[in-house]
This record gives structure tokens, sequence and C-alpha cells, in this order.
């Protein structure tokens, strides 16, 4: 009985990095956002399973590409019997000076497929509805911002809100499934899948950059 | 060779196929052979053209053996290797022509792979092949595998021989030329013999290699599918020696023929599925056809390209809109003669449309002439019924073409008249203006024709008519309907014998400019400056504009813009909309005229002069008057008319003129779009109509059917075509919704989450429940029971509901008008904000002026808080006020009591620096070391400690802290509200700037905050002053390392605000209180000063008030006689206007006990206070010990002014009894008083007595220290009767900040000077323009009426006041009742430890009481007999305490306040208290009642 009750996600990763244009400093904060039929495993022991989470200050390095490295892990199992309200990952990025100022939003789900998987997450913000608030917030640094950050993982309201796009977040999910082929879904055939995500994977930027100084 | 060359493709062909090869050659040649004859005799051309391929093969095939000879000989002859080499190939090549003549028939076999396009095409166009014999060549195979292997192998060794036997052609050419080269050699070395072999081997060669060549061209890619008019796509291009490569490398791979070559042997190479194909048609493209007609195009535009779909077909269809040229009918600078020739030339051109000889005038005349001939003849040979039948449609149509003919003879005659009359209009004007600005001219031919044959013709006319109708029936009279026809002939033709008039157009000579007036030359010359062009929308978009054109006259022509322009629009489908815009040129502000739509043509129009004549009007611009007409502006005279006159509007005129255009569809013309389809959305149902519908449209020439990209589409019309109709639930997917969401029926019966998830499923999220992971089986049943109980719910929805529901549903079924539920779902849209979802700052209140701006630069001083004024309740509503706070700030205090040198203090700062010392001593006394600290000092007697101390603690201070030691307190306030307590922070001197804000939660009784309720609330905000003491608690030398302080407060003193004032004062009390400070503050500095505290309440959010009544009116009698009562009214109202004095506080008249308005005058008289009281300062004690009660607390919350006897009697009232009480008593001790009536804080609106005493005067009051009074002034004090407070009128601290009016007994005067504060008052009463009094003395107000014969007016208070006096008994009860109940209470607030009680301490603070009171009575200091008296006292203990007095009312108050002082917060071990309470009696039940409480701690504990 207790093996067939519902399906297991396991979904271990991590915050890997963000690409941003214009940013001195860069956190990131991340919350799993999932249906009301899902839930958390909690597991007593080791493993953070955190559906929240911050991510420590991270500085532009050196060179020219503007990229924050968190390599935050994120490890969370999930378990459900029907696969709606499959968890989704919500992010924000803020950038920490004297006061946090949101940077941008962004989420992706949860690769439905097991293996690794690594996803960019285009980021975006709600733009000033005037020029004049956007004067003012360029004094003030008050920028707009979603008042519940977990809103732009539905598409409730989202046709009034005006955004701008932001830089990106580099996200790597490393997806377990279990049990889930006696619910009567079939995951997808991971051999075929990882060919194709390896290649989507990115060059590490350090060959990039040895290669341009050379 | 050649075979090997022949057998190639097809084999490869076939094997490609998948197709079973034959083993037997005999028996596939048998077959095939049958089959040809049998093809021969039915087959259709397009076989024919396979079949003569066929042929030639079969000839190629007999020639073979001969062929293969030569180059057999030519090979040996030339020893050349690689030939030789083929030749062993050929040679050893087991098979020869097995399969080649596997027929080209063959080839339009169907692939599997695309079956379906052949099929589909073939039934188009080409006829199928079920029909060939061929069909029957079914093989049978027995051993189909290794057939396979050898074809394989063989094909493999072909394709390799491929690239050789390029090769051999190659080399053979080389030899050739080599042969040719030693020719001329073997000439020159004489040896013939070998050069004519060398020339014959040469020759055979040539002949060869054509041969090869041919043949190799002919098999080895033999098809050109082109050719055969069949499609093929472009292929990509690909470099050759790259295409060598690869095809190379797919060669060494095992089967690779079969697996990589098309059945030509090539590399199939595929269209790249993803290409994008090109949205930007280029010009070259649109080039091709732009040269359609050399003549008309005189530029060429440059167009963006309109709305390219990717669709299947990127197929473009072009349209031309040639723009010729727009001619104005009426423009603003038109002159008269201009405008009128301008017309006659247009009818002349219509006069010339009519009479053409292709006109409809002609068609019909000739159209009657034959019917009626036609007529005649059946009528001869009228028999049967057809022919009568014929007749009636003859008669019919005869009658049409009749009226038709009138009608354009009506048109020609009418079009006549006008010209002639225009004509004369013309030669008019030009004679008035003596110019010629139009070169136009008309001549009138006048052609005679001959009256008689004219109206013979008519005659026959009319007669051929009237047998018509005779025939139809008529039985009119001859006469008449001959009339009658007659008439209506006159009417539209000419009469007989009239000359016929034909108008000629010629030419006149203009005047010459220099006979011009200045204005008609400034005119002709702004016409060229007028500047047009034309702008082309397609579909809302812009596609073109035109070069700008200027204004022309030309001949026969005036005001025509030439614009000559060929625009082409390239489009993929029919077009929704066109239109033109034409625009005029005005400086750098183009401005738009007019609007005109184009009808676009349904088919391609042949005749190249098909102009279509657009009318339009500039509605865009503004009606101008033309300038001939009177009422034109330039033709007024004078510069009133000028300027001022409006003429009528129907004058005005608008621009309008006509375009020519012409449009054309170059090639072929979209399809139009159905009109019923556009608008409705596309359900797919429509979509397959539409489908078909396309599909016949297209069918015959839009779709390529050998095209393989359209193979699907194909396919699918095709089976459109078959199946019919289609499946009407295909598309709904709520049927599979289930199985989107479960598993299957089985899993989830033997879950039980999924089973739950599948109920609530079932209702459609009614039961938005979480479902556990593991529910257990009651759950189960639970869930179960309330969604079965929710169905039945919804079973049983309201009918409204279901109404709704239902409208919406039978509105979707209605696909052309479901807007309701549209609209209304966009009502909900559109509700949506965005504040809902992204906070941003506010924007900056630009209504607010420049405020805003300014906040920027305006410096940051959060020291200096800025009270934000707040604007009046605008809640009516008290049902929506939930909860309210009350908010006190409170800014700083004033003159707070210090504390005293104290000596217990110094005792104590010494006791801890000695017991420092003891330690310090013993340690050393450890280590056997001598201390560094003088031993006499150890040794000191304790008595001198204070002498002592005191140096010591001042250098201790000093050293520790700089604070100057004598202006030590710590003080702190403390407010309480509705038992709540909230302390501010400790602040340290006797001038703390506390600035702090305290809140507490108002809550009324109920929660109800209804204004009548909220007015009975009779609770007070308590304010108490403390000073914090920190006391050292080091008791024990041991305990040096221990720090160990003991905190202690010390009541300074309260002071208490109503409730009910905050509230009648707008909820909103601000002002410097005076703190009621006991008299004797043991450890404190007395100081002169009256403490005070600066402290704003409000209450958040302000509470609505209760609605007044008008004052003025309230009363609903009058005491007076209504003449007094008029003027005192009078009186009011006028102050009311006044500048000063509106806002104030004026009175005539109060309401007496029974609610009737008395003159307030009248409430004063002298009254003899009760016998003890002697000095007016024991009428004022007395007085203030009578209790306050606010009119509006006491029964009918309407405000009363009693008598004296009644206020007495009553035993409390509020301001206006106690202050005229008083004000009666200082009359009687012959004191000049006066009652004051203004606003003060806290108390609102309030009474005060002043009392103004002369210089000289002997009787004044006692000298207060607090008012320093120069002898030679008079002296004003104001009293508060109430509290019995007195203030200089210098104090600025004095609560009264306003004085409305004053009045005693015998007048009112009401303050008319400019400042109200009393201490910037002048009180001159005399003085009209600072006090208006009600009524002037002796001047026969009135107010006389009311004098009595001493001149005086009649009072309403009794002579004789009588008092009762209050038996001992009563004093005692009181005092011992309230110690009992002060007592208890201090134990209970003291929750740990045992109260003890000193009696003796308490005997001695009551007999200090007593002698409080008479200081009080008697004004007079005790300070030095107060501590004389306590002496014993303070020698042993330390005493912490004060005296309280009250006015007795309730023990309640008391007990509060006691408690509010913290005095029991007393947690030294031995503490103990002391208490007195001591009630001295007045008369009439009034007591003053007074509490001494004090702590006491034994000095040598502290």
């Amino acid at each position: 009985m207790s093996g067939t009750n519902c399906f297991v996600l396991i979904v271990n990763g991590n915050l890997s990095h963000a690409e941003f244009p214009g940013a001195k400093n860069l956190a990131c904060s991340y919350q799993f956002v999932y249906g009301s039929d899902w839930e958390v495993v909690r597991v007593t022991g080791e493993g953070a399973n955190m559906e929240t989470g911050l991510t420590q200050l991270s500085e532009r390095g050196a060179g020219t590409r503007a990229i924050y490295l968190w390599n935050f892990p994120l490890e969370i199992t999930f378990r459900s019997t029907n696969p709606y309200g499959w968890p989704k990952l919500c992010v924000n990025v803020c950038e920490g000076n004297a006061k946090t100022t949101i940077k941008g939003y962004g989420w992706c789900h949860v690769p439905v497929n097991p293996g690794r998987h690594s996803n960019t997450i285009r980021l975006f913000k709600p733009r000033n509805s005037s020029i004049i608030q956007g004067i003012l917030s360029s004094i003030t640094g008050k920028t707009p911002e979603f008042i519940n950050p977990t809103s732009i993982c539905e598409g409730e309201g989202r046709e009034v809100t005006r955004v701008q796009s932001e830089g990106t977040v580099r996200v790597v999910f490393d997806v377990m499934i279990k049990d889930m082929t006696k619910f009567g879904f079939e995951p997808v055939n991971t051999k075929h899948h990882q060919s194709i995500l390896h290649e989507d994977e990115d060059v590490p930027d350090e060959i990039e950059t040895s290669k341009r100084l050379n | 060779m050649s075979d090997l060359i022949e057998r190639l493709s097809p084999s490869k062909r076939r094997k490609n196929r998948g197709l079973p090869t034959f083993e037997d050659d005999e028996e596939e040649q048998m077959l095939i052979d049958t089959s040809f004859n049998q093809f021969n005799e039915t087959e259709t051309t397009t076989v024919e053209q396979t079949q003569t391929s066929y042929r030639s093969k079969r000839r190629k095939r007999s020639n073979r053996n001969s062929r293969l000879e030569v180059i057999n000989e030519q090979t040996i002859e030339d020893e050349g290797d690689a030939v030789i080499q083929v030749e062993q190939d050929i040679e050893e090549e087991p098979y020869n022509d097995d399969v080649q003549y596997k027929l080209d028939d063959e080839e339009d076999e169907p692939a599997p792979t695309n079956l379906q396009t052949k099929q589909s095409s073939v039934k188009i166009k080409i006829p199928t092949k079920t029909e060939l014999p061929l069909n029957r060549c079914v093989p049978k195979k027995p051993d189909a595998k290794e057939v396979h292997i050898k074809q394989t192998m063989l094909l493999t060794e072909i394709s390799n021989q491929a690239p050789a036997i390029d090769g051999l052609i190659s080399k053979l050419e080389s030899k050739k030329e080599s042969l040719q080269k030693l020719q001329p050699q073997l000439i020159t070395s004489k040896q013939d013999v070998a050069a004519e072999m060398c020339v014959q081997s040469c020759a055979k060669l040539t002949e060869q290699i054509t041969f090869l060549k041919e043949e190799y061209k002919k098999m080895y890619r033999d098809r050109d599918l082109k050719a055969e008019g069949l499609y093929v796509p472009e292929e990509p291009h690909l470099l050759k020696n790259k295409t060598h490569i690869i095809e190379q490398r797919y060669l060494r791979q095992p089967n690779s023929l079969e697996r990589f070559f098309d059945e030509d042997g090539h590399l199939p190479q595929y269209l790249d599925p993803v290409k994008i194909t090109p949205t930007k048609v280029e010009e070259d493209y649109l080039d091709v056809n732009l040269q359609t007609d050399p003549r008309e195009l005189l530029k060429k535009t440059e167009t963006l390209p309109h709305e390219v779909t990717t669709s299947y077909t990127n197929r473009m269809y072009r349209l031309e809109i040639e723009i010729k040229d727009i001619s104005f009918n009426e423009h603003e600078i038109m002159s008269e003669e201009e405008y009128h020739c301008k017309q006659l030339v247009e009818m002349y051109n219509q006069y010339q449309e009519l009479t053409r000889p292709d006109s409809l005038y002609h068609y019909y005349k000739k159209r009657t002439i034959s019917l009626t001939s036609e007529m005649k003849k059946i009528r001869n040979t009228l028999q049967s019924d057809s022919d009568n039948q014929n007749m009636v449609h003859l008669r019919l149509e005869m009658k049409k073409f009749r009226s038709l003919l009138e009608s354009e003879e009506h048109k020609q005659l009418r079009l006549i008249t006008n010209i002639v009359e225009k004509w004369k209009l013309v030669k008019e004007i030009r004679s008035k203006n003596q110019i010629v600005t139009c070169n136009v001219r008309f001549q009138f031919d006048k052609i005679h024709h001959d009256l008689a044959q004219e109206q013979q013709e008519r005659d026959d006319r009319i007669r051929q008519e009237m047998l018509e109708r005779y025939e139809e029936g008529s039985t009119q009279q001859e006469s008449t309907l001959y009339q009658s026809i007659l008439d209506r002939i006159n009417e539209s033709c000419r009469q007989p014998g009239q000359p016929e008039i034909k108008p000629i157009l010629s030419k006149i000579e203009i005047t010459k400019e220099t006979n011009l007036n200045q204005k008609e030359i400034q005119r002709i010359q702004s016409i060229k400056n007028h500047e047009y062009y034309i702008k082309l929308f397609m579909n809302g978009m812009f596609v073109s504009k035109t070069l700008s054109q200027s204004l022309r006259n030309t001949d026969n022509n005036y005001f025509v813009v030439k614009f000559s322009e060929v625009i082409p629009c390239a489009i993929s489908k029919w077009p929704d909309s066109l239109w033109m815009e034409i625009w005029q040129k005005q400086g750098l502000m183009d401005t738009k005229l007019a609007t005109t739509f184009i009808g676009i043509p349904d088919s391609i129009n042949d005749s190249k002069s098909h102009f279509q004549q657009l009318r339009f009007s500039c509605n865009h611009q503004k009606p101008f008057i033309p300038l001939w007409d009177p009422n034109h502006p330039d033709n007024q005279t004078g510069w009133f008319s000028k300027w001022f006159h409006k003429p009528n509007p129907s004058l005005y005129k608008l621009n309008n003129g006509c375009i020519c255009i012409q449009l054309n569809w170059i090639g072929d013309v979209p399809s139009q779009p159905s009109t019923n389809n556009r608008t409705a959305v596309d359900s797919h149902q429509d979509l397959i109509k539409n489908m078909n519908f396309r599909f016949d449209h297209h069918s015959h020439d839009l779709i390529d059917p050998n095209d393989p990209r359209n193979t699907g589409l194909l396919s699918l019309l095709t089976r459109l075509k078959n199946q019919i109709p289609p499946n009407h639930h295909s598309f709904h997917l709520a049927q599979q919704d289930e199985h989107l969401f479960f598993p299957n029926d089985q899993f989830s019966e033997n879950h039980f989450r999924l089973h739950l998830l599948k109920l609530r499923f079932e209702t459609k999220n009614k039961v938005p429940l979480q479902i556990p992971f593991e529910p257990s089986i009651e759950m189960v049943k639970n869930y179960e029971s309330n969604i079965l109980k929710c169905l039945h719910d919804d079973h049983h929805a309201s009918q409204y509901v279901r109404k709704i529901r239902d409208h919406f549903k039978n509105q979707d079924g209605d696909s052309s008008s479901n807007q309701l539920p549209q609209k209304s779902f966009r009502l909900v849209r559109n509700n949506i904000k965005v504040t809902q979802y992204v906070s941003e700052p506010p924007m900056p209140q630009l209504s607010n002026g420049d405020s805003w701006f300014t906040l920027f630069f305006e410096p940051k001083r959060p020291l200096r808080p800025v009270r934000i004024n707040r604007e009046q309740s605008m809640i009516k509503n008290y049902e929506l006020i939930k909860k309210c706070n009350l908010v006190i700030q409170i800014v700083r205090g004033f003159h707070v009591p210090i504390r005293a040198n104290d000596e217990n203090e110094a005792y104590r700062t010494y006791r801890s620096h000695r017991l420092k010392q003891v330690e310090e001593i013993n340690q050393f006394r450890r280590t056997g070391k001598e201390p560094t600290i003088d031993h006499d000092d150890v040794n000191e007697d304790d008595h001198d400690y204070i002498k002592q101390s005191t140096v010591d603690a001042d250098n201790n201070q000093q050293e520790t802290t700089n604070h100057s030691k004598k202006e030590r307190v710590m003080s702190f306030v403390m407010v309480t509200f509705n038992n709540r307590t909230q302390k501010t922070k400790i602040n340290e001197g006797p001038f703390p700037q506390i600035n702090q804000t305290l809140i507490l939660p108002f809550v009324p009784p109920r929660s109800d905050f209804k204004p009548s309720t909220l007015s009975q609330i009779d609770q007070h905000i308590y304010f108490d002053l403390f000073d914090e003491l920190l006391i050292d608690n080091l008791k024990d030398e041991r305990d040096i390392h221990l720090t160990s302080q003991r905190a202690e407060f010390r009541w300074l003193g309260s002071f208490s605000l109503p409730f009910e004032t905050l509230y009648t004062n707008q909820g909103q009390i601000m002002g410097t209180f005076r703190v009621k400070t006991p008299d004797i503050r043991l450890g404190y500095q007395r100081s002169d000063q009256h403490t005070s505290l600066s402290v704003c309440v409000t209450l958040d959010p302000p509470l609505p008030m209760p609605i007044d009544d008008d004052q003025d009116d309230g009363f609903t009698t009058s005491g007076e006689p209504p003449t007094v009562y008029q003027q005192a009214r009078f009186f009011v109202h006028r102050l009311k206007d006044h500048k000063y004095a509106k806002k104030r506080i004026v009175l005539a008249t109060g309401p007496n006990a029974d609610g009737q308005a008395t003159l307030i005058c009248r409430f004063i008289c002298a009254q003899e206070p009760p016998k003890d009281f002697i000095k007016p300062s024991q009428v004022v004690r007395f007085v203030s010990m009578i209790p306050f009660v606010s009119d509006r607390m006491s029964s009918d919350a309407q405000d009363r002014w009693l008598n004296s006897q009644e206020f007495l009697d009553h035993g409390a009232s509020d301001w206006e009894e106690h202050a005229n009480l008083l004000c009666n008593y200082f009359k009687y001790f012959g004191l000049s008083a006066y009652v004051v009536v203004g606003r003060a804080v806290p108390e609102g609106e309030t009474f005060y007595v002043m009392e103004i005493s002369k210089p000289d005067s002997s009787s004044t009051l006692d000298s207060s220290p607090s008012s320093p009074v120069a002898l030679q002034q008079e002296v004003i004090t104001l009293w508060n009767a109430a509290t019995g407070d007195r203030y200089s009128i210098d104090d600025a601290l004095c609560p009264l900040h306003q004085v409305g009016c004053v009045y005693d007994d015998t007048n009112v005067w009401a303050n008319i000077q400019k400042e109200s504060q009393p201490s910037k008052m002048r009180f001159n009463f005399e003085s009209g323009s600072d006090w208006r009094p009600l009524y002037r003395r002796g001047d026969g107000t009135p107010i006389d009426q009311l004098m009595n014969k001493n001149k005086r007016l009649e009072s309403v208070q009794p002579s004789q006041l009588i008092y009762r006096a209050i038996p001992d008994s009563y004093t005692t009860k009181i005092e011992n009742n309230l110690s009992a109940q002060i007592r208890r209470n201090v134990e209970q607030w003291r929750r740990r430890g045992i109260t003890i009680w000193n009696g003796h301490v308490g005997s001695i603070l009551h007999d200090l009481l007593k002698k409080l009171e008479e200081v009080k009575q008697n004004n007079i200091e005790m300070k030095q007999q107060h501590d004389d008296l306590l002496n014993e006292v303070l020698s042993s203990y330390v005493v912490v305490g004060f005296p309280l007095n009250y006015a007795y009312t309730e023990p309640r108050p008391i007990i509060d306040e006691i408690f509010n002082t913290l005095i029991y917060e007393n947690n030294e071990k031995d503490v103990q208290f002391a208490l007195a309470v001591y009630c001295h009696p007045y008369v009439s039940n009034f007591c003053s009642l007074w509490v001494y409480i004090v702590s006491l701690v034994q000095k040598d504990q502290y």
C-alpha cells in the first residue's frame, strides 16, 4: 500500500548563476510553488529540504561577462497522485546595496522527465507606470514590485502588468521520478532526452575567457 | 558496356521501390511484351510518351552486340589500359540484360511512400495506373532473398562503374586528341600508313565517344522530369566535388545504394523544411511584372509589401493601382468663371458620352426598332398560343425599352438646355468681369429637320404604343390615350419641327496677364502653390504615397492635379479594404483633405481605358465661401463687415472633386472571401466548409497537384470530399478529461486518494478540500457524503443561477451574437487593477500644488516634528468605525520639582562608598599589605557621615557624571486610560523634552460608537508625572561585586482629562496643563512655579460628533419679556458677524433649571457665604470643594443654569454654577468681580471668575507670591472656581486662552478686541472699541424693563442662601470608610510581602492634614511647620509620600488616583506604610477630603 499510494518526484540541483548586465551584486531567493494535491516529503535526517531559500549575495566577478555565481543547492522531494499542479520554481533576484531592490522575477517548471536538466530562466520585472514615477524611483530606489512574488507563476492578473526583461538565471535540476508509471504516466525516454540536453549545456565560462585571453 | 549503362537506372529504380525482382528473364520478357501490346492499343498520350522511350530502348538493345564489338576493336588497337580494364569488367559481368526492361511504365507506379499524392494527382490529370495491364505482372518468386543479395552486389559494382564510365569517356577523348596530334607528326615523318591508321582510328574514336555520350545520357540520366511536365523542386546547390566526396563515402557503407541513393543514382537532396520563406517580396520580382505597359508607366513608386502570409503557397497576386489625376469641381480659389466652365465642360463630356454611336441611347433605339418589327411579324402571323406567349414577352420588353429610351432622350434634352443656360451664364460673367480666364467657348449647331417627317414618326410611335395598349386590354378611348402618350413624349423629347441643337466646344483667347487686375494675378499664381499627394492604404496599412503635384489648369480642364502614377501592390489574398487619402502640402504640416474608399475589381480588366471616377469631398477641411460670392470676406466693403460679417452657413462649401483611378489585377485574381464567413469565428465545421469552398475554387489552377508540398492539402481535400459528414464530436476534449486525470477505473477503485480526487473532480471543485495522502476509510465516507450533499445542493441551485447559465449557454450556441458574455467577461477583466499585483511607490500628488516638488529640497529635521493638521471628522456614519485610538503626544514638561539636596541619598552614597573601602581593607589584611587608603577615614564615627558624605558625594558625582546635582530629577509621564497604562521614557532635568507619542486603545462600552453613548462616557485620562530614583541596593559588604539597584518611582503630580471634554472638543485637545501637585512633596524642593506638561491628545480616527441642535433657538420658552429676549438674541447674532468675535463664545442668555432662557446677568448678585468664611480665600476653597459634574453627565445632557440655592441642593454642577457662586461671594465681600466666558484647555467652554482689585482698595485678596504686583496698578486675577486655582492675568500658562464675553450683575460685554488671550487684553469695559455691551444704561433699551427700583437688574438668585451643617458622625464615617478601603486596596496591589501599616506615623499625619486644611483655607506657607512635625519620623525613616486633597464625592476616583501614584510599589524588605484620612466638613454635605499616604523605610535598612 505504502509503495503505491503516490508517486515521488525528487529534485536535486542548484541555482547555478545569473547573467545580469548592469548590476553590482545579486542574491536570489527561490520558492517552490505547487498545486494543492502535492506535498513536500519531509525526511528527517540529513539533507536540506527547502521549499524556499535565499542565496548569498554574489559580487560580480572579473571579466566582461556579468556573471554572478551562487551554486546554491536545491534539494526537495514532492509526492502526489496526479500531476496537476506540477511544482514550479519561482525565482526572484535582488540587488543588495543600501537597500534591497528587486531586479527580476522568473519561474520555470520542475522538469517532468528524469535526468539532468539545465534551465535558463529569463527574468523580468514590472515597469513603472509613468515617467514621473520612473524618475522618482530612480531617485528613491523604490522600484515597483509584485505584491505576491509567486503570482508570476499564475496567469491571473498578468495582463494588466507591464514588464521589462532583465537577465537570466541558470538552474540545474537533477530529477528522479518514482512510481509514476503505476499511475498511468510515462516519463519520456531519458536517453533521448539527455542527449539533447547535454548540447544545451553551457560551455564553462573559464574556458571561454581563457580562449579569449589567448 | 551499354548494357551496363542501360541496366543502371531501371534496375536500381525498381530496387529502391521495393518491388519484387524477376528471376526469370524470359518469363519477364514475355510478360512485358504482352503487356506492351495491350498498351499500344489502349494508351493515352501520356503513356505513349513512355512507350516511345521504351521503343528506343528496345532499339538500343538490338544494337548492343555490334557496339560492343566496336569498342573491343578500338581498345585493342589503341592499347588503352583503362579501356581494357573496362572491357574486362564488362566481360566479367555475369548478367546482361536481366532486368533492364522492367519497363519505364513502372516509373509511374506510385511509390509506397507518397502513395496518396500520386493517387490524388492521378485522379486529376493522369489516367490511373490501375487501368494499366501491367498490374498483371505479379511475379512468382521462389527465392527472393538470394536474388536480393545478388542484385545488391551487382548494383554496388555498377555504381562503382559509373564514375569509371565517365572516366572512360574522358580518356577516350584525350586519346583522340593525342591521336589527332600524332597525325601531323606522322605525316611529317612520312609514315603515311601509320598516319592513315591514326586518322581512321581517330574517326572511329570520335564516333565512339559521341555514341557513348549519347547512350550515357540517355540511359544513365535518361529522364528529365521537368521536361516531362512534372514538378521538380529546385535542389539546393552543392559543389560538385563535395557531392562526389559524399557519394564516395556513402558507397563504402554496406547497402549504400539502397540506403542513400535514389533511383537515378543521385544522392537525394531534400528541400530544407525549416527554410524560411522570404516575407519580403524582392524588388526584381516585382520588376518583371511592372513592365506590362511601358506607355502608362511614368514613375515607379516604392511599395511596402502588403500582408505577406506564410501560407502553403507563397504566391503573390499583383494589383496595380493607377492614379491618373484629381480634378476639383469646387475649390476655394476657383473663380466664378472657372467654376461654371468646369461644369460646362463636364456637361459637355456627358453629352458626348450620350451621343456616342455606341451609347445606350442608340442601343435602346435600335432595340425598340427591332422589337417593333418583330412584333409586326408576329402580329401578321398570329396563330398559335406560343405566338401569343411571345407577344406578351415582347410587349413587356418593348415597354421597358421604350421607357428607357425616353429617359435617355429626356436626359439629352435636359443636358442640352443646361449647357445652353450655363453658357449664357458664363458669357454674362465674362462680360461683367471683362476678362476671360478660361478658354472654353461653345458654339451651337442647329440641325433642322423636316417637320412633316418628324410628325409622322411621332405619330407612328404613338400608334404603335396604342396598339400595344389595346392588345393588353386597355379600354381607354382612343383620343385620350393618344393625348396622354403624346404629352408624355413631348415632355421627354424634342418637339417635332424644332431644330436640334448640338453644342460644339471650341477655344477662346484668354485675357493676357497684363490686362488682369492684381487680385486675379495673385489668384492665378496661388493655384500653382497648391500641392497635393495621395496616400494609399490597404487593409489599414500604409502602402505608398505619390509624389506631390501642384494644381494646374489645362486645356478644357481646370483645377486638376495630375499624377499618372502606378502603384503596384503584391498581396497574398483578397484585400479587406483599400482606400486613398488626399493630402495637401502646407508648409511643414500636411493636412488630410479626404478619404475615399476604392472598390476592388473582381476580374482582370481588358480595356486599358477603364478609369473609375471616384467622387470625394474634403470633409476634413474647413468649409469655405467661394471667392465670387458677395458674402466672401474679400468682397465685403468696409472693415467692419469684413471682420464681423458672418454669412449664412448654407453658403459654405467644401472642396470636392473626382479622383480618376484604375485598378488592375496583373495575372491572377485572388479568390474573394465569402462574405458570410468573414466575421464569424471559424468553427471546425466552418473550416471544413471553407475548405470545400477553397478546394472548388482552387482546384482548377491554384494547386499544383504535382507539387509534393501540396500532398497533405490534396489528400485532405480528397478526404473531405469523400467523407461527409465529419464527426461532430471529435473535437470535444471534455469527454476525455477524465482519462487525462485518472489512470484507469480499476486503479482508482483501490486507491482512496484517487477515488477522492475523482469525486472532487465530479463536483467540479465545489468542495475544495485538501486531500491527505493516506486518507482513512472514515474520511472517505465523510467526504463522499459531503460531495453527495454538494451535488444535491447543486441540483437545487437557485433558479436565477440556472437561468443565467442557460442564457449564456444559448448565447454560446448562437455564434453570431455572443456579445453579451464577451462584454460581461470584459467587464470582469477590466476590474483588475495593476495595484492588485504590483506595488509601486505612489504617484506624487500633483493636486497639492508645488509642495511635492519642494519636498526634495526641504531640510530634513527629524528632531522637529511637524504636527499635521487634521481634517474635521469626515466619518458621519459611526457604524463604519471599528476601532479607535487615543493618540497622546507629550511634548515637554515645565518646572518639574527637583530633588531636594537629599540627606537620604547622601547617606546612601556615603555608605556604599564606605562598604567598598571596608572590603578593600579586608583584602589587604588578607594579603598582608598596607592599604593606600587613609585609616582615619574608616574609623570615623558614623554620626559624622552627613557632613562628610555631602562632600564625598559631591566629588563622586562630579567625577563620575558631570551632572549638576542640584537639578537632578529623572522624570517620566505615565498615562492611564481605561485601566491601560503607557509610559514615556525617562528624561532628566526640570524641563524635560519628552517628545513622545503614546497610543492607547479606546473601546467604548459595547463597542458602540454612537455619539449619544460616547458623550456619556465618564472616564478620565490620567497623566502622572514620576521621578525615577535608582537606589543602590548594596547592603552587605561582601556583595561588593554585585550591582544591585532598585528603582523607586516617586509620584510628583498628576492631572486628569475627562474623556468627555476630549470628545466634545472634536477629538483634539492641545495645550499646556498645570499638573496638580500635592502641597507637600517630601524630598523635593518646593518651587514657586507650577509644574505643567505640554500635551496633545487626539482621537484617531476622529469620532463623529453628536448632531448639535441650533443652540440659539434651543430654548423652547423664554423667561424674559420678548423684547429683552429679542435684544439678547440680536446681540449674539450681530457678534456672529463681527470680524474678531465671530468665533468666540458670546452668551446673553442661559437656560435656567426649567430650560427657559434667562439673561445671564440675573444670575449674579451678592450672596452671603456660610458663616465661618470670613475671607475670600476661604470662599474660594469652599467653592472648589463643591464637586464638579458636567451637565452632560447629569440628567438629560442639557445645559442648565442653576441658581445658587439649586446648585447647593443639587450638590454638584459645572463651570457656570461654580463661577456664579464664587462671583456672588466675591460681590458679597465687596470685590469687583466678573464672570468670564471663554475657552480653556482642557475644559473647553468654561467660566472663570475675574477679580479686579483697584490699587487703593484695602480689601484685596492676600497677595500671593506668584503674582508680585506693582502697587499702582490694578491687579486682575482669574479664578477657576471649580478647582480653586488662581491665575494672574499675566500668566502665559493660564488655561483660559480665549475670552468671549464678560458679565456681571449689570451688563454683558462681548470681547471685540483683536486678541482673545487674557494676558494680551484690555479690561476697560467702558471702551466701546474693546468691548460691546449688551445694553447701554439709560438709553431705554428693553432690558430696562427688568430693572427694579434700585436700578439694578432683578436677580434670579434667592436673597438668602440656606446652608445645612454637617454632623461629625458623617465625617468620621467617611474617614473610617475610606481609610479601610484604601488599606485594603493597597494590600491588594502589593502582591508580595505583607503590608505593615504604621499607626503611629498615621496619627502624626492626621494632625498634619488638619494643619494643611487650615493652610489651604488661609492660603499661607507651611513648609516649616510641616517639617517640624515630621522631624521625628524623618530621623528614623526614609519617608516617601504626599498628601492628596479632594472634594469628596465617592471613594472610587480617590482610590484610582492613589493607584496611579505607584506609592505602593516599594519592594524594600521592611517597608511600612502610613495612611491618614481627614475629612474637613464645610456645609451642606460638602467636605474637603485629605489623604496622606507614605511609605516608610528604616534608615538602617536603606
